[in-house]
């Protein structure tokens, strides 16, 4: 990948799609449905962890202790003797699933600032825009952790934490997408026919906006599930017998487990991990697909 | 004491009400379970050990002595060497160093004792002797106690200790309403101490004690000067830099970070035997870290309770360790006014279907055994015919239905509706938690709270709990204890009897053991009250506690502390491991 | 251009307040603040009686000289808890201004001496970290766009995503149990007796820190880089006869550094955030552990002025960033 396209975007022109249609299959690469499909896997065990063939993941001394990987469980057990690959696919749920809230959070309500600031520009635009800026101008995990420590530590609450620091990234691509599309003849036509701006918007902009806005879910998801993981490791995760990831992480890291039974420690970590990077890559993939100019996330 | 300005909660609450009792000075239990709290988890059981001798200190020995490790080779025990630093890892900062006005958690010990010598001490067999104070004896016909201080103890700002001292200090304690609490009782309204001349004072109790003496070998034996006091007083940040007549004196204190001390050359027993030039105290949050750093050089020595930082400490061929199973007891208990554990068919149903076994096995991890009761099976106080119960899920099962038959509106589904409360953020907390909640999970709907720790102990002194896991118990005198058993501490805005539990003929027990100094009497009597602790059902015992001194080769003389006419101390009581005569070897 | 820095100025105060009020309203909406406050006291619900004498007060607080109700009307009064919020926001926020954050309710002590023995520390941390993070990617960044499309650039990709994938807390204890205590290469905390000791055991925390950030630099660098090779004045440069060497660093680097500037200031968010994990794992005194200590022991007056300084310390430097950028980018300045 030698070659950045600077400022085209998708459907500039009517009479290049092909063209560019074929330039950007190729360009999304064989490695971008790896790690779709990891994604995909690793959702899809989650939904279904319930009925999947594995232990409880609760069950104390389902193995012995802080067994090794493929002893008589699959990933071996953790301190209390529980099955650490079942506790892992549990954990994916919160993990994924707060990212997932958390992420649907920002775009529904970041993606709606921002194409209001963008569309309607004028006053709308400097309240929004300052009112986002201020956001992003707090340390994102401080806000977390302040947002947890005073609220309880339920899977709405984390998501929801995890959500608002993801609006003010969010809204940005959105006004920025929003004005540039804003520009366009299409839109002009529209407005000249006399259309309403909710129509315009929601059938023109929308789905324009939508799709850079995947690649920044995908790594705002990734970004949303290390942060859960940084929370649980201040102590501020989801609480009671909740599994998540960043718990899991966080049990397996005491001392001495690091150094006699790390499998604990690293098959979330590696899971996590994985999961992470696939999002990342695939978020990337799409991003340079539509390739919209602005500010790193 | 007037102006200490709104300061949160509870630790020192707790602290105040563990340690500064009077009487009954005895082991709080206020780090819930196992103190493997990582995240600024405050381990405060402030305990008082007690010996059960009278007068001067001579009697039978109530537990084995505590020793350090013996060298391998036969050879003769190298000189001391003067200088150097010992660098000391703590498991939490604590709030402050004013034994007057601070809750003393073992921490705040380690760094006291070097800068408060105590009116009294222990000797190795566990018996009380005179240390600061020159003698102490009873007066004749009177419930009253006279204490006299040696002369030419000089404070580290130069004054010299007087009686005013120790009047200042015991009006201070007293002056505070939760500590008065526990004291009060002990006391008349009036006259309670009384100056005889400048360096004696007397006590005048309301009730006869064999034992006096060993209330003053806490924190509450620990005299700043009364001007310091009363300076604190106004400005509590001078809590942090105390003024004290030990060994040593502070140099310097960083909230969240060191503390320095200095070796004191005023120091009224000489400095010949003060062999340290200093010592730094670093608290290290997370116990197993700080044993590695034992391990490997780093440190020079750590107290800790926590299983993870024993094995370490245990397992590595640098380090020594000093261990006391007589630590205290980490247990489970019930709030016995409140639903619906005021109904003893629950209270068994959870004692049958606690899982202390995998407790044991997964959190203690062997470094402690299973708790039968209060006392550890070597300490002659303990009844060996009282077990604690537990692992018996098939008897708890009826016990259930018939309480939920009775009481529908307290069950779910036909299980109990419960709230399981610990302190956290903690590793070892949420696990104790775990392994305690799935072994409920068949015959209870467990809720689990996780407080901070400040609320946490609130939420227990004011009885608005159901269960919690706690530590407790542990004094070597069990007199120290009565605080926790009697029915008067379990009535009113905050209990000490956290449990509430008051049974009129278990006290009388209670007393009957103070008054008497026949020793098979008081184990008798003790024996007895176990079997009625463990016929109430209020506590479940799971197991004892190990505090564990952990130090690399360097460190040396850890156990051959002497007191001024030439005793040897008691070692490693409950992890208040004293500094004074320790010396490191050259590297 | 002076108008532009007023204009700037104006924006850094208002930012400024906002960022304060966010802080001041987090602990303030989300949660009783009187119960941020006194903590379970605030279940007290008999203060009334106790006013008007038809009970006795209690005293539950470690401040058992005064009671509980009186602790209670205290702290209502001191934070004007009977006043609208707005108005509370800006008496604290006066207090802010003259540099009165209160003191610590575990020791206290105030608040600003806590920070200024904790920031430093914190800052050396960061500053470490960044330098680091562009010790490195700056010459991989450069060296990956040089040789573009070839095995060297792909694999220095998939290293820039790993570490971009890892969670820093992750990397934090792998790094610390392998370097620091299996092997003792480096200390296991920090160490505060010389400069040569601070810097020293600071190595590793500020690896962690900096390593992700130099996976996003060296991604940026790379891209900006390639973007830039594309123009025209760099095939000019080839006719004319430069080596790719000399096109690379003399004119290809510096158009391509202002990406770098802008991610600066944002990476700073990041820093912070990893020194709240980072500093904990290697036993930092920094004003990161405080802040997790005391929101941990409910430490109010504490966790509200780390955190003010913090954003304000975050603000500010964005600030800078900016102004600086718009210097060098003349085209940006007409915006």
């Amino acid at each position: 990948m030698t070659t950045s396209v600077p400022s085209t975007t998708v459907a500039d022109d009517i009479a290049d799609d092909e063209a560019l249609d074929n330039a950007v299959k190729k360009r999304l690469g064989f490695g971008f449905w790896v790690a779709v499909f990891w994604i995909g896997l690793v959702s899809l065990a989650a939904l279904l962890a319930p009925w999947l063939p594995i232990p409880d993941p609760n069950e104390i001394a389902n193995g012995t202790p802080r067994d090794g990987i493929l002893g008589d469980n699959l990933m071996g057990t953790d301190a209390l003797g529980r099955d650490v690959f079942a506790r892992t696919i549990w954990g994916a749920r919160i993990s994924l699933g707060v990212g997932f809230l958390g992420i649907l959070l920002g775009i529904v309500v970041g993606g709606a600032l921002g194409i209001a600031a963008g569309y309607f520009k004028g006053l709308t635009d400097q309240i929004i825009s300052f009112l986002v800026f201020s956001l992003l101008s707090f340390p994102s995990l401080v806000l977390a952790l302040l947002i947890t420590a005073s609220l309880n530590r339920s899977f709405l609450t984390v998501a929801m934490t995890l959500g608002i620091v993801g609006i003010a990234p969010i809204s940005r691509l959105a006004r920025a997408t929003t004005i540039q599309f804003a520009e366009r003849e299409f839109v002009q036509a529209a407005r000249v026919i006399g259309a309403k701006s909710r129509r315009i918007i929601i059938k023109e902009l929308l789905p324009n906006v939508l799709v850079p806005m995947g690649a920044l879910t995908l790594l705002g998801m990734g970004i949303s599930i290390v942060a859960e993981g940084s929370l649980a490791f201040l102590g501020l995760s989801v609480e009671g017998e909740a599994i998540s990831w960043g718990k899991s992480i966080v049990d397996g890291s005491q001392t001495r487990d690091l150094n006699q039974n790390s499998h604990v420690a690293f098959v979330p970590i590696v899971a996590m991990f994985l999961t992470v990077m696939a999002l990342n890559f695939a978020g990337d993939r799409i991003r340079e697909y539509t390739d919209v100019r602005e500010t790193a996330f | 004491m007037t102006s200490r300005s709104s300061r949160t909660l509870l630790a020192r609450l707790l602290a105040a009400l563990l340690a500064f009792t009077m009487i009954a000075a005895a082991c709080g239990g206020d780090d819930d379970g196992d103190a493997g709290t990582d995240a600024g988890g405050s381990d405060s059981s402030a305990a008082d050990d007690t010996a059960e001798a009278d007068d001067e200190g001579e009697g039978e020995s109530v537990a084995p002595t505590i020793t350090e490790p013996e060298p391998e080779e036969d050879e003769a025990p190298p000189d001391p060497v003067t200088g150097g630093v010992l660098r000391v890892a703590t498991e939490a900062d604590g709030d402050g160093l004013n034994p007057v006005a601070n809750n003393f958690a073992v921490s705040a010990y380690l760094m006291g004792f070097p800068m408060f010598d105590p009116l009294f001490a222990f000797d190795a067999e566990g018996n009380w002797f005179p240390y600061l104070a020159e003698s102490a004896s009873p007066v004749e016909g009177t419930n009253s106690w006279q204490v006299t201080l040696r002369q030419g103890v000089t404070y580290h700002d130069g004054s010299e200790m007087t009686a005013d001292d120790m009047i200042a200090a015991f009006e201070a304690q007293l002056a505070d309403p939760i500590i008065s609490l526990a004291v009060a009782p002990s006391y008349p309204a009036e006259n309670r101490i009384e100056k005889i001349d400048d360096y004696t004072v007397q006590y005048n109790l309301l009730r006869p004690s064999a034992h006096f003496p060993v209330n003053l070998t806490s924190q509450l034996g620990m005299i700043p000067p009364a001007a310091w006091i009363a300076a604190a007083a106004e400005d509590p940040s001078m809590d942090q830099m105390p003024i004290g007549q030990g060994p040593f004196k502070i140099v310097s204190r960083t909230q969240d970070d060191k503390t320095v001390l200095e070796r004191f050359d005023g120091y009224w027993q000489g400095t010949d035997n003060i062999y340290l030039d200093g010592i730094e105290f670093s608290p290290i949050t997370d116990p197993a870290i700080a044993a590695e750093r034992v391990a490997a050089g780093d440190i020079d020595i750590q107290i800790t309770s926590t299983p993870d930082a024993i094995l370490t400490l245990r397992d590595s061929d640098t380090v020594n360790t000093i261990e006391n199973l007589y630590s205290g007891e980490n247990d489970i208990m019930m709030n016995t006014r409140a639903a619906p554990f005021d109904d003893i068919r629950a209270r068994q149903a959870l004692t049958y279907a606690a899982d202390r076994e995998s407790y044991a096995a997964l959190i203690t991890q062997g470094t402690s055994p299973l708790a039968d009761s209060m006392f550890h099976p070597d300490l002659i106080w303990n009844n060996p015919d009282v077990v604690q119960e537990g692992n018996m899920p098939e008897l708890a099962g009826p016990l259930v239905e018939s309480y939920c038959a009775d009481m529908p509106e307290n069950c779910t589904d036909g299980k109990i509706n419960m709230e399981l409360q610990y302190s956290g953020p903690s590793v070892s907390q949420t696990r104790i938690a775990d392994i305690l909640t799935a072994g409920w999970e068949p015959f209870f709907n467990v809720t689990e709270q996780e407080l901070l720790q400040d609320a946490h102990i609130l939420e227990v002194a004011i009885g608005q709990f159901q269960v919690v896991t706690w530590r407790q118990f542990g004094a070597v005198d069990p007199d120290n204890e009565v605080v926790w058993l009697e029915c008067a501490t379990a009535e009113g805005f905050i209990t000490l009897n956290w449990v509430r539990w008051c049974n009129p003929e278990r006290d009388e027990l209670l007393y009957a053991q103070r008054a008497t100094d026949d020793l098979d009497a008081r184990v008798e009597m003790w024996r007895e009250i176990q079997e009625e602790m463990n016929e109430s059902y209020a506590y479940i015992f799971t197991t004892h506690a190990n505090w564990t001194v952990g130090y690399g080769d360097q460190v040396n003389n850890l156990c051959g502390q002497t007191g001024p006419d030439g005793q040897t101390m008691f070692c490693n009581n409950q992890g208040r491991q004293f500094f004074h005569n320790v010396w490191l070897s050259e590297n | 251009m002076a108008r532009f820095i007023a204009r700037r100025v104006v924006q850094l105060i208002l930012v400024l307040l906002s960022v304060t009020f966010v802080a001041f309203g987090a602990l303030n909406f989300l949660g009783d603040p009187l119960v941020n406050i006194v903590g379970p006291l605030a279940a007290i619900d008999y203060c009334d009686e106790v006013e008007a004498g038809l009970r006795e007060d209690s005293y539950t607080s470690i401040n058992n000289a005064k009671g509980d109700c009186e602790i209670i009307g205290e702290a209502k009064a001191d934070f004007g808890l009977d006043q609208p919020v707005v108005q509370r926001y800006f008496t604290w926020l006066g207090n802010i201004i003259t540099g009165d954050l209160g003191t610590s309710f575990q020791t206290q002590l105030p608040v600003s001496e806590i920070i200024a023995q904790k920031l430093p520390k914190s800052l050396m941390l960061m500053v470490m970290a960044q330098i680091i993070a562009l010790a490195v990617a700056i010459p991989v960044g450069v060296y990956s766009a040089y040789r573009a499309g070839r095995p060297v650039d792909r694999a220095t990709s998939v290293a820039s995503f790993g570490l971009l994938s890892i969670p820093n807390f992750a990397l934090g204890v792998i790094v610390l149990q392998f370097f620091a205590l299996r092997n003792q290469w480096l200390p296991a905390s920090f160490d505060d007796t010389s400069f040569g000791t601070r810097i020293h055991s600071l190595i590793l925390p500020a690896t962690v820190l900096g390593l992700g950030i130099a996976a996003t630099y060296q991604r940026l660098l790379r891209t900006d880089l390639l973007t830039t090779l594309q123009e025209d004045f760099v095939h000019m440069a080839r006719a004319k006869g430069m080596t790719d060497r000399h096109i690379m660093t003399r004119h290809a680097l510096r158009p391509s550094l202002f990406s770098l500037i802008t991610v600066f200031g944002v990476s700073t968010g990041a820093l912070i955030g990893g020194s709240l994990v980072v500093e904990g794992i290697f036993s930092i005194p920094g004003i990161g552990s405080e802040i997790v200590t005391a929101v941990i022991r409910d430490d109010f007056p504490v966790v509200l002025g780390s955190v003010v300084v913090i954003a304000t310390g975050f603000v500010v430097i964005n600030f800078f960033v900016d102004l600086f950028y718009t210097w060098l980018d003349p085209r940006v300045r007409a915006s």
